[in-house]
């Protein structure tokens, strides 16, 4: 049963004393103990120029390093709030060409040897090496070389100055060990021993992973900044969400990283439970597909017109929509980002719900209701689309309903193709849709917005929609060539007014993100960009340890377990 | 006997080969393929996506590509499963014998529990245990697997806790063990699944055991036993049940795709890391590769079932031994 939405309101008070933002990145709390997370899906690889799936991404992240990380407030532009990881500290070129960073003399391999300059260079050499095939290397292309100026100094050499040089010198990269991979047959690095037993210099190492079933890491005692708190994390491995859901009531586990909106009910019966926001870059919307789908040579006989797609957009109650399929869990979105983006402005003027003048604007495109049977046409030809759902996605179906209804009232036929995740992309791309029910995580970087809504990427790219406007492209260049962050953001805020009144998609919600943890748990610094960026510095405190938490560190595992 | 072996050896690996190349062209048909379906980000340059297109020959003709797909199930590799970044063999490997454990204990529960409870209300017939067992099986035959491993999860891991949620061991003591507390964490962590296969398939056995008991026990070399003066027990289990067991071993053959289906339902629910939650990974991330070894594997399973069981029938019915 669906609890409604002021019951959700008041369950959300009632655990508030559960329910908790997570404290600051500081170093602080106790050494040892165990945090077993449930995770709905497997790593598929622990080699970072390979990762592809978010689990990866999690374990990765405890065993390999950036050369520095963002700070929170995650900008991307310049140097500004970047927390050394690696390098412990860097110097621009006087020609702002070149960054060199300085390592930790103190960092070491796994394994034993110090990391050196000579470890980025091969890092770099190898990420941008075809026959690894390497997704970040494309991303790397601004970079024109790495060298070595001495046994602890890395230069990076850029071919133009660019605002997010920092950013893709010091966090595109995990740094790996040359001494593990320079002899390796690069073609083959994907099914190596060292891509499934890595070797990193993270604040965590390598213990096991037992596929579809746990991967095993413990605290890194030599850890250059200091060993993490805890002694070991564990990933257990549960594809099906119940149970998931069922290991962490059960105490088999710690953590949740997500939660269902219907789950709020059952864990306010879980006093040792805890739910715990942290910032998101996810968002939902309506895509509309500016080119018809049968003939990409030619406009969409209903989206290509701005005033329809202004109109269809006023035909929406984005607040009751948000409110219908998360209760309280969301706020409706403003355009392609979030809150925890660093460019996000809350002032961008919105296309207001008014179905009175949506029907007013589609009346002057044409498209009326000249027969009196409530659905409108022109030409003879129906006001009527397809939105495309993945069935996956059960707040997106949701949506889609919910959406189908309203545009029913302003005389707009909108029907509903579900199909599988797989199938909902692959029509994406090959643009063979009218309408597409989306969501989308930002990567933090604000340029990647041209990646989505430029016109080059709607030739060749991911701009799936086909929205073109030249003005739309130069503000983002304009503002991905801004060196200053406030100047950047304001043409960014140009960009994001011209989106919301061209109105390319429907924004719809921003869910918001809730993960849910045992009491005796205390996250550090979750942040946007992944929360499990700082799981070195999570903690649980001496008193409130159970059995598992007082295994300690370097205890036998079989091989093959 | 040779012969019958050879000649379903034979229809075996025909039946595979035909069930190997429909599955490719059908995988094929389905919008979608390895790449798009791994790599969903729409952030992913459309460079990388083509390189790792050709790398896999996904760009090549169909009819080169079933033959470079030929040609690695020959070679016994399978090919190489992009998802998961390792030759499909291997993946295989390690799934394979966690679904043969969990189908093997199935199977062993079902029909031992399934044909004893057949023989009891067969000799019960028309007595409340009959009427009992007869409601409690037509119970779990009708019973959808998904719900009834959801209702064994809640039951047994949630409210009663007597059993793990799911997964084949402790994540975290496991390691801490010793051999034997290791052998009962195992086995542990296999009762519900394992049981719940075993639940779906007993009530068929036992009904189809009832029935074809009865009608054994009509027939007139168990008549005759019975006027030799020999008691009802040894009538039912020395002479009758060899007899009755034929409808069973025709369901043997049919249970084991049965349960391979429903292993995919019960693996998912349960966290069980074998071939049916390597099934759903595969069809959601286009593993073409992955996919027909696992339809592959599969049919061979069955093909063997049958070949099993028919060689059971021709163990339990001497009149079949005569016919070949």
């Amino acid at each position: 049963m669906r609890a409604s939405a002021p019951v959700i309101l008041t369950l959300l008070v009632t655990i508030t004393s559960a329910c908790q933002q997570d404290g600051p990145a500081v170093r602080g709390g106790e050494d040892g103990g165990t945090l077993v997370i449930a995770s709905g899906s497997d790593a598929t690889i622990l080699f970072p120029p390979l990762t592809m799936n978010v689990t990866s991404a999690q374990v990765e992240a405890q065993i390999f390093e950036h050369l520095a990380e963002p700070g929170e407030k995650l900008n991307m532009i310049g140097d500004v709030g970047w927390e050394g990881r690696l390098a412990h500290s860097w110097s621009w070129g006087a020609d702002s060409l070149s960054i060199a960073f300085r390592l930790d003399s103190m960092a070491r391999w796994q394994d034993g040897p110090p990391v050196r300059a000579s470890d980025v260079v091969f890092t770099y050499d190898l990420y941008t090496d075809s026959t690894v095939g390497s997704l970040v290397a494309p991303l790397l292309a601004e970079i024109d070389s790495v060298t070595v100026r001495d046994s602890l100094t890395a230069v990076f050499w850029f071919s133009h100055r660019s605002p997010e040089q920092f950013a893709t010198a010091a966090f595109q990269m995990r740094i790996l060990p040359e001494h593990l991979l320079s002899k390796s047959d690069r073609k083959q690095l994907e099914s190596s021993d060292f891509a499934r037993s890595p070797v990193g210099s993270g604040p965590f190492r390598f213990v096991r992973w037992v596929p579809r079933q746990v991967i095993e890491l413990e605290a890194n005692t030599n850890y250059h900044l200091g060993r993490p708190h805890l002694d070991r994390v564990i990933w257990s491995i549960a594809p099906d969400y119940n149970a998931a859901f069922m290991r962490l009531l059960s105490g088999d586990a710690d953590m949740l990283e997500y939660l269902r909106p219907g789950d709020f009910e059952q864990l306010s019966k879980h006093p040792e439970i805890k739910t715990v926001r942290y910032p998101s870059l996810i968002y939902g919307f309506l895509l509309f597909n500016e080119r018809d789908p049968k003939n990409q040579k030619r406009p969409h006989p209903i989206f290509a017109n701005r005033s329809v797609r202004r109109a269809l957009t006023m035909a929406i109650d984005r607040v009751q929509l948000a409110r219908s399929v998360y209760d309280t869990l969301a706020v409706p979105a403003i355009g392609p980002f979030t809150e925890a983006l660093s460019t996000y402005d809350s002032t961008i003027r919105q296309i207001p719900y008014d179905p009175d003048s949506a029907a007013t604007l589609l009346d002057a495109a044409g498209w009326r209701d000249a027969d009196g049977d409530g659905w409108r046409e022109r030409n003879g030809v129906p006001l009527r689309f397809t939105m495309i759902v993945p069935s996956s996605s059960t707040p997106r179906m949701r949506a889609a309903v919910i959406m189908q209804e309203m545009f029913k009232k302003v005389g707009v036929r909108a029907e509903i193709e579900q199909m599988d995740f797989p199938t909902h992309g692959s029509r994406q791309e090959a643009r063979r849709f009218d309408a597409s029910m989306n969501t989308m995580s930002s990567d933090g970087v604000p340029s990647t917005i041209r990646q989505l809504w430029s016109t080059e990427a709607a030739k060749e790219g991911s701009n799936y929609g086909s929205y073109e406007s030249p003005r739309f492209d130069a503000l983002v260049d304009s503002a991905a060539s801004q060196m200053d962050p406030r100047k950047a953001g304001a043409y960014y805020r140009q960009a994001y007014q011209l989106l919301a009144d061209d109105a390319p998609a429907i924004w719809l919600f921003e869910p918001l993100s809730y993960a849910a943890m045992q009491q005796r748990i205390h996250p550090v610094g979750m942040r946007a960009n992944g929360w499990w960026l700082n799981l070195k510095d999570w903690y649980i405190p001496q008193g409130e340890r159970i059995a598992r938490d007082r295994v300690g560190l370097s205890r036998e595992t079989p091989a093959g377990e | 006997m040779i012969a019958l072996l050879l000649r379903r050896l034979a229809q075996g690996v025909v039946i595979v080969w035909l069930v190997a190349t429909l599955t490719f062209l059908l995988l094929h048909l389905a919008p979608g393929d390895p790449v798009s379906a791994t790599l969903t980000d729409p952030l992913t340059p459309p460079a990388v996506r083509e390189y790792w297109i050709h790398r896999l020959g996904l760009d090549l003709p169909l009819h080169q590509q079933y033959w470079h797909y030929l040609l690695s199930i020959a070679g016994g590799g399978f090919g190489f499963s992009f998802p998961h970044h390792r030759p499909v063999s291997a993946v295989l490997a390690e799934a394979l014998p966690n679904t043969l454990l969990l189908m093997g204990v199935a199977i062993v529960l079902a029909f031992t529990i399934g044909i004893v409870l057949g023989v009891v209300q067969a000799r019960r017939k028309g007595k409340p245990i009959d009427w009992g067992l007869s409601i409690g099986s037509l119970f779990f035959y009708s019973m959808p697997d998904f719900w009834l491993a959801l209702m064994m999860l809640l039951v047994f891991a949630y409210w009663l806790r007597l059993f793990p949620a799911s997964g084949m061991f402790d994540p975290v003591m496991y390691g801490l063990m010793g051999p034997w507390a290791r052998a009962v964490d195992r086995l542990w962590h296999l009762v519900l699944p394992a049981a719940t296969l075993a639940l779906l398939v007993t009530a068929a056995v036992a009904r189809f055991q009832r029935s074809a008991l009865l009608e054994v026990a009509r027939q007139d070399f168990a008549r005759t036993a019975r006027a030799k003066g020999l008691d009802e027990r040894a009538v039912v289990w020395r002479h009758s049940l060899r007899n009755a067991l034929l409808p069973v071993i025709t369901l043997f053959g049919l249970a084991l795709p049965a349960l391979l289906g429903g292993s995919v339902f019960v693996e998912s629910v349960f966290s069980w890391p074998g071939m049916g939650t390597l099934t759903v990974n595969a069809i959601s991330t286009r593993d073409y590769q992955l996919l027909t070894a696992v339809v592959i594997v599969t049919s061979v399973l069955v093909v063997l079932g049958n070949l099993i069981a028919d060689l059971l029938y021709a163990w339990a019915d001497p009149r079949v031994r005569l016919e070949e």
